[in-house]
């Protein structure tokens, strides 16, 4: 049994509707919910458009705090974020991008060091001193994918990363997450509504209801190795079978 | 057969073409005629712009010489001196050494009232921006100084201060409000997404002061400063006509007026719009910099 890196334990979330105050009408997004993601693997949870994906990770995180339940993060430290936009800074340079978040926990020497090697392995070394308005969307979603490894944390949470891209250049993207993360393995959780992403990447995959409050309503592992996953992988296409009549039922 | 020859000379540049042609060619090597006239009015840009310089420079002749058709019909010096006139008498008065001493004296004014009031209104712009309950109770005195008249700060300064910091204080305090309006619009404005993104990664408020907030407020800023310039130059002389410190454009300007020397009072004020202008184009410069335009 491999170790567990995040656990919650009974969490229950309530979104009151700020539009409706007058029926002080809320929203129950997690009633008694429990899940264990395995450290240092590749975990995704899968489920459709607004069924509170974002919702677990913000809570996981710590921005929003759960009505009751706890969340326990093993041996962590600090937690990395990959956000659907890149977020760049727009009036720094791609390097000072990144340098900026490691100031709190490294010397300039180190984090000039980190810098230029997070950008060697995402290969935008030639593009440290250009500003992001000068690069192309994936360029620049690389440059956050390299910012969220270079930050020193145990734990790298993504919400759906990949979602405004066209398919060729999702499949570079998680082709180079993929890379990286060989490299360098953290425990990770990837939140996204794309199937074939999600049995990419995916080593365990959780599937959540469509309805409130969410529920798993399935866990699979995926029996393929990172290396051998590609669309036409009959053992992923069974479980891209299985995940299909799962969200659209 | 004189005619003939220079017909030919001119065919030298471009063979077969027609004499007219020719002469074009020589501007622009290989352009249409029409774009060659162009050329030779704004070297290098492109010929929609350059129409657009033609127009303005016509416009700019035709007010001149409206200007001197008027004053030759007038025909008194005392109430409009021809265009001409003003020139000779700039070029006149520029050749005194108390001359450049009163510019400099009103451009350091200038330059003193607009540092004070940009780090006062940039502080304040920020203080404002940040919190709700410090605009709340700063936003009533910020509105009194923006409808105050102006000859009302001015006589109210000459009560309170020496009449060489009349015109500093008249600039501080009408330039103040227009910065912090820009400062603190561009706080409340900054990206919620790029603080989202800094507080993921834990970055404490010091950080996100300097390498987020402050930055994205630069071109509110900038734009801020741009409309602040010309009211600056404006309040100083303004102030300056009335409080009268020794050597300055404004004392200038009033001492032509006394002695009816309108002329004069026209060349001061030709003075004071190229300064302002100028003042203006080196902020242009810095807003059309490579750098501001990728860092957007």
């Amino acid at each position: 049994m491999s170790p567990v890196g995040i656990k919650l334990n009974d969490i229950c979330f309530n979104y009151s509707n700020p539009n409706n105050s007058i029926n002080n009408s809320e929203m129950v997004i997690f009633k008694d919910f429990n899940i264990k993601i395995t450290a240092l693997k590749v975990s995704v949870i899968l489920g459709p458009s607004g069924c509170g994906k974002s919702t677990l990770l913000n809570i996981i995180h710590g921005i929003l705090t759960p009505d009751s339940g706890t969340v326990e993060k093993k041996n962590c430290n600090a937690i990395s974020y990959l956000f659907q936009e890149p977020r760049l800074l727009p009036w720094k340079t791609v390097s000072q991008n990144i340098e900026l978040i490691l100031k709190k926990h490294y010397r300039p020497q180190q984090r000039q060091e980190i810098t230029e090697h997070y950008l060697k392995q995402i290969g935008l070394s030639d593009f440290a001193n250009f500003f992001p308005s000068e690069l192309s969307g994936g360029m620049r979603q690389r440059v956050a994918i390299a910012r969220a490894f270079a930050y020193p944390a145990e734990i790298i949470l993504m919400d759906e990363p990949f979602q405004a891209l066209d398919p060729g250049l999702k499949l570079n993207l998680t082709r180079f997450f993929s890379s990286l993360w060989i490299e360098d393995n953290r425990t990770s959780l990837f939140v996204t509504h794309d199937i074939t992403e999600a049995i990419f990447l995916g080593d365990e995959i959780f599937v959540l209801s469509s309805k409130f409050p969410s529920t798993i309503v399935d866990h699979i592992i995926n029996p393929v190795p990172r290396g051998r996953r590609h669309p036409e992988n009959p053992e992923s296409l069974k479980i891209e079978a299985r995940l299909y009549s799962l969200l659209t039922n | 057969m004189k005619g003939f020859t220079s017909v030919n000379e001119k065919r030298l540049v471009g063979s077969k073409l027609p004499a007219r042609l020719c002469i074009l060619r020589l501007v622009g090597s290989k352009l249409p005629a029409r774009l060659c006239i162009l050329r030779l009015v704004g070297s290098k840009l492109p010929a929609r712009l350059c129409i657009l310089r033609l127009v303005g420079l016509f416009s700019t002749l035709a007010l001149l010489l409206f200007w001197k058709i008027i004053s030759i019909k007038i025909d008194a010096d005392i109430i409009l001196p021809p265009p001409e006139d003003v020139i000779l008498r700039l070029v006149k008065i520029s050749q005194n050494r108390k001359f450049w001493q009163s510019v400099g004296n009103t451009t350091a004014r200038t330059l003193y009232g607009f540092i004070l009031s940009f780090s006062a209104g940039f502080i304040t712009g920020i203080a404002c921006g940040s919190s709700s309950r410090i605009n709340a109770a700063l936003s009533p005195f910020i509105s009194v100084i923006r409808t105050i008249p102006v000859m009302s700060v001015i006589l109210i300064a000459m009560i309170w201060f020496k009449t060489d910091i009349v015109p500093v204080f008249v600039c501080f305090l009408m330039i103040f409000p227009i910065i912090t309006a820009n400062v603190s619009q561009g706080i409340r404005e900054v990206d919620r997404s790029l603080i989202e993104m800094a507080s993921a990664f834990k970055l404490d408020k010091y950080n996100i002061l300097f390498h987020i907030t402050i930055p994205s407020t630069i071109p509110f800023v900038l734009a801020g400063v741009k409309a602040a310039v010309g009211v600056a130059w404006k309040s100083v002389i303004a102030a300056e006509v009335l409080s009268q410190p020794v050597k300055a454009i404004g004392t200038g300007i009033q001492f032509s007026q006394m002695n009816l020397e309108t002329a004069e009072v026209m060349a001061w004020t030709v003075i004071a719009i190229i300064l302002s202008r100028v003042s203006e184009f080196v902020i242009e410069l810095a807003i059309n910099s490579r750098k501001w335009r990728l860092s957007k």
